[in-house]
């Protein structure tokens, strides 16, 4: 008889067993999937956008000026593949589904490439009156194609097609509620414009390593054109991060971890069945079949097993993740992986079944290397058992010597749980990191709790009111650097100490002590490899260059850490204006009403100063949804895993178990047992579990989402008690199933075991 | 005083359809207090199952069963509340609890609710009357089966009970293991307590004060 023949005929001899691992593998596939997908979507979201929109290398926005003028600039430039022009209005009212906004931004786009991708319908052409509307405003508005919008003075327009742009996140998350227009419909409606003007022109590039070289040109071209502003692809996705790129970095970075979790708990789980299996291995052996036959026999039996239930997983979690992952990606204007998530979720399902076979076959050839009377004793029942020593606390305790008296199974269950009791650990540290992103400004190393539009001249005025300890105007200028033009770098000064504003933790060097110093954050130390003492050399948006010597790096989260902190003299010396806005930091104890109202008779709107992700609420719910699925894929994973090491114990001590019920014990005595024995696997596994999260995982993801700062993702006491209330939880609806269980067999069957 | 044990028309069919076997078929039994009652007879006559449907173990298809008085129906529960109290049963596989002392084993039954008290000085008295002391902290493994078996009747007995119930107590054991253990299980039947045994072995049933033979599902003798 072929091994797969018999291995299929004793796993359907065991129908209950069979069953109960076949949905342990499911639900760790399913997070697997879970994780697979959200991870492959999240990591290639962008790319596959810039793909589909064909975006190009460079856009360059300014003022109106006519296309000649700028044609002329731009069609000599080294390295370029071709040219497109946009002209974009602005403030556009824009009404549609029932949906009005003051805000809507027309995009008048000419024949040939458009760097946009129509996802559905068809693209803008001719002269008629319609449009692509961008996908997030057709999600939002519920507007498809076919209906139609009403375009302020235009009138009606057609909606053709929906398209997505990723040079920008989407509606809401992005304010403005975007669409593409043709300018031969637009001057069918409102005549030639017979200077034909622009405010955008994409630049194609063919050789994206020389992009530095078209760039250098490209500012020297276009030296003239007024609020030019270059943005690069790697700007375009600094741009996208800024909305919620830390929160992708988060998700990826837990699914990288899930698919760790996941497979360490399969193969402990597939190990654990073999560990069930030793007398049957031991019988075996002492009948005369060879070492190979008895681990072929086992590696079938996992084979057919894995198999499916792994495929059934895989699909399982890809479906319950594709919701949630695809609304993520689409809120950033980027695009779900679709036909393209088949091949790593065929690799993960191949994964699967290979290291559950594994996982079999190896301890089974092992084990039957073991001399087969030991097999037959049971192997890994506890050659001690804690002799000698009387049981204290009654039932419970009985429970927990029936379940730990098999050690190595109790060691591997106790495994699994605590990586998913980690694992669940990590995710409720997630939430709170989530929250203190969205509401602390304290998370971006801010110390000031009000921002104010005014003058920055009106600091000195503010800084008289009572209440408020400090107020200087705060600089904020979007440069490049100078020999890496496509890095973007946010440039932030204060005059004097800027640490009184905001004061992210150093990681290396000193804080800056003159106007010829600069702190660089880790993310732009690392994309232009400075560090201390080196010089960062910027382009301002007012072209003309400025230096500073690296004085210390620091951990700073906001924009993607590409960010350097200077004095403002030399912006100043540069060209740069005062700015418009005013940080203003709160005394101790100071009435921030009180505050606030000074600040309004002094004619300015204050406002709050949030967290990194302030600006990404509509996000943070669909986030919400989709770590909620993947820590419940995780608990059914626990669950699982305490239900099938109960089962084992259950069906191994069903002698003992019918008795203590001949003997006398109800139903509620054997809860008891049964509770003690889960309990006495979730409750450690709950403390190493919240261990491994402060020392492994939560380091971990720290490390994978943003390497240039560090998140606090240590679970805190009310988690870490939360976690282990509810693996006690889980633990006792495990002890009640088996009990429940327990107790329906008949007393007799039980004791005619032995 | 209420008898130890009054069955009555317990009838129990095994298997269904055309499969089906009456295996009882109007048991009436009654024990007297001090009583040992010996029922024989050939493997597969049904003495086990009569055993298992007078300590409750097992439902009747038909009949009633009586401990000291006390109805042995209804719930799971209701049914292990009475085995807790009123019964003591020994097992031809000793079927003591390989992880906890042999001590350990005996004192099971007593941390059961509703159990009698003064159960931890009995245990000791048995202990001590069934020569185990010197052994009591081991673990069923390390003992021999004599001493499994008396620790399984010193079990039986912790909780004081009006009836102990042994299904083949020496069918594990060699002669002398077996005759010690047949002496306990005399003395056992003493004042309002009334013993059932189950057996083959005619050397066991001979202490007996009553043997009854199982043949056909009924009894006789």
């Amino acid at each position: 008889m072929s091994a797969l023949r018999e291995g299929a005929l004793r796993l359907r001899a065991r129908p209950g067993r069979t069953a109960l691992a076949a949905l342990g593998i499911l639900a760790a596939a399913a997070m697997l999937g879970a994780a697979v997908l959200v991870a492959f979507g999240l990591r290639t979201g962008f790319q596959r956008a810039t793909r589909a929109a064909d975006l190009p290398d460079v856009i360059a926005r300014f003022g109106p000026e006519p296309r000649a003028t700028v044609d002329r600039a731009l069609r000599a430039l080294p390295n370029l593949e071709s040219l497109a022009y946009r002209y974009e209005v602005l403030h556009v009212p824009v009404s549609g589904g029932g949906h009005f906004t003051e805000r809507g931004a027309v995009q008048v786009v000419e024949p040939g490439r458009r760097g946009y991708g129509v996802v559905a319908g068809r693209d803008v052409r001719g002269d008629a009156m319609e449009v692509v509307l961008e996908r997030g405003v057709a999600d939002a508005w519920g507007v498809g194609v076919g209906d139609r919008l009403e375009l302020g003075r235009a009138g009606q327009a057609r909606v053709v097609g929906i398209g997505v742009s990723p040079d920008n996140v989407a509606f809401p998350l992005a304010p403005v509620a975007r669409m593409w227009l043709t300018r031969a419909a637009v001057e069918r409606r409102f005549g030639t414009d017979p200077r034909h003007e622009i405010t955008e022109a994409l630049i194609w590039v063919r050789d994206p390593a020389r992009l530095d070289v078209t760039l250098e040109q490209a500012r020297v071209a276009s030296a003239g054109l007024s609020d030019l502003r270059f943005i690069t692809k790697s700007g375009v996705r600094v741009l996208l991060d800024q909305a919620a790129g830390i929160i992708i970095a988060l998700l990826a970075a837990i699914a990288i971890v899930a698919l760790v979790v996941a497979g360490t708990m399969l193969a402990a789980s597939a190990r654990a069945e073999v560990q069930r299996s030793l007398p049957a291995i031991g019988l075996r052996r002492a009948l005369g079949f060879p070492r190979r036959h008895v681990a072929g026999l086992h590696a079938a039996e996992a084979l057919l097993l894995a198999a499916p239930a792994a495929l059934a997983g895989v699909l399982a979690g890809a479906l319950v993740a594709s919701g949630p992952s695809a609304r993520l990606l689409e809120a950033v204007s980027e695009l779900p992986p679709g036909a393209a998530a088949i091949a790593p979720l065929a690799l993960t399902w191949l994964g699967i079944v290979v290291l559950v076979t594994a996982a079999s076959t190896w301890p089974a050839w092992r084990a039957a290397g073991s001399p087969p009377l030991r097999l037959l004793r049971g192997a890994d029942v506890s050659s001690t058992g804690g002799g000698g020593r009387a049981v204290r606390g009654g039932f419970l305790a009985l429970g927990a010597r029936l379940a730990l008296a098999r050690r190595v199974r109790a060691l591997s269950v106790v495994a699994v749980v605590a990586v998913s009791a980690g694992f669940i650990s990590l995710l409720l540290a997630v939430g709170s990191l989530l929250s203190s992103l969205e509401n602390d400004p304290g998370s971006l190393g801010k110390r000031y709790q009000l921002s104010v539009s005014l003058h920055g001249t009106a600091a000195s005025a503010i800084a008289a009111i009572p209440g408020v300890e400090a107020a200087a105007p705060r600089y904020v200028l979007q440069a490049a650097a100078s020999f890496s033009l496509a890095q973007p770098v946010k440039l932030i000064a204060y005059p004097g100490d800027h640490t009184r504003f905001e004061a992210p933790p150093l990681a290396a060097g000193r804080r800056l002590r003159g106007p010829g110093e600069a702190e660089v954050g880790a993310g732009l130390a690392e994309a232009l490899g400075l560090r201390t003492g080196s010089t960062l050399a910027l382009q301002l948006p007012t072209g003309r260059e400025v230096r500073f010597r690296v004085s210390g790096i620091v951990r700073a989260l906001d924009n993607d850490g590409r960010v350097a902190y200077v004095q403002p003299a030399r912006l100043l010396a540069a060209g740069a204006a005062v700015p418009e806005t005013v940080a203003v930091r709160l005394a101790p104890g100071a009435d921030e009403a009180r505050v606030r109202r000074e600040l309004t008779r002094l004619g300015a709107s204050p406002s709050s100063v949030g967290g990194a992700t302030a600006s990404s609420a509509p996000f943070l719910g669909t986030v919400a949804a989709l770590v909620r699925a993947v820590a419940g894929l995780d608990a059914v994973v626990c669950l699982f895993a305490l239900a099938q090491a109960l089962a084992l114990t259950a069906r191994e001590r069903r002698p003992t178990v019918s008795l203590l019920r001949a003997v006398g014990a109800g139903p509620r005595t054997v809860g008891l047992v049964f509770t003690g024995a889960a309990e006495a696997l979730a409750l450690p596994a709950a403390v190493l579990g919240i261990v491994l999260e402060r020392l492994v995982l939560g380091p971990a993801v720290s490390r994978l989402a943003a390497g240039y700062v560090s998140l606090p993702l240590a679970a805190g006491a009310g988690n870490a008690l939360g976690v282990a209330a509810g693996l006690a939880l889980l633990a006792a609806a495990a002890a009640a199933w088996t009990a429940r269980r327990a107790s329906a067999v008949p007393v007799v069957a039980g004791l005619g075991e032995e | 005083m209420p008898l130890p044990l009054r069955a009555r028309g317990l009838a129990k069919t095994h298997g269904h359809g055309r499969a089906a076997r009456r295996v009882l078929d109007g048991i009436d039994l009654d024990v007297a207090p001090g009583e040992l009652v010996a029922v024989l007879g050939r493997s597969g006559s049904g003495k086990s199952t009569l055993l298992h449907l007078l300590g409750g173990l097992d439902r009747a298809d038909a009949g009633t069963v009586e401990i000291a008085g006390e109805r042995l129906d209804g719930s799971e529960s209701a049914r292990a509340a009475v085995r807790a109290r009123r019964l003591g049963f020994v097992f031809q596989a000793f079927h003591l609890v390989p992880e906890l002392t042999a001590e350990d084993n005996v004192l099971l039954p007593a941390r059961l609710p509703g159990a009698a008290p003064g159960a931890a000085r009995r245990a000791g008295e048995l202990l001590d009357a069934l020569g185990l002391r010197a052994v009591a902290a081991q673990l069923p493994r390390t003992l021999s089966g004599g001493e499994q078996q008396r620790f399984a009747l010193a079990r039986a007995l912790v909780n004081d009970p009006d009836l102990v119930l042994a299904d083949e107590p020496t069918g594990n054991l060699d002669d002398r293991s077996g005759r010690e253990v047949i002496a306990l299980l005399r003395g056992a039947a003493a004042g309002a307590r009334g013993v059932v045994m189950v057996t083959h072995d005619p050397g066991a049933a001979a202490v007996a004060d009553r043997r009854i033979e199982l043949a056909g599902g009924r009894l006789a003798g």
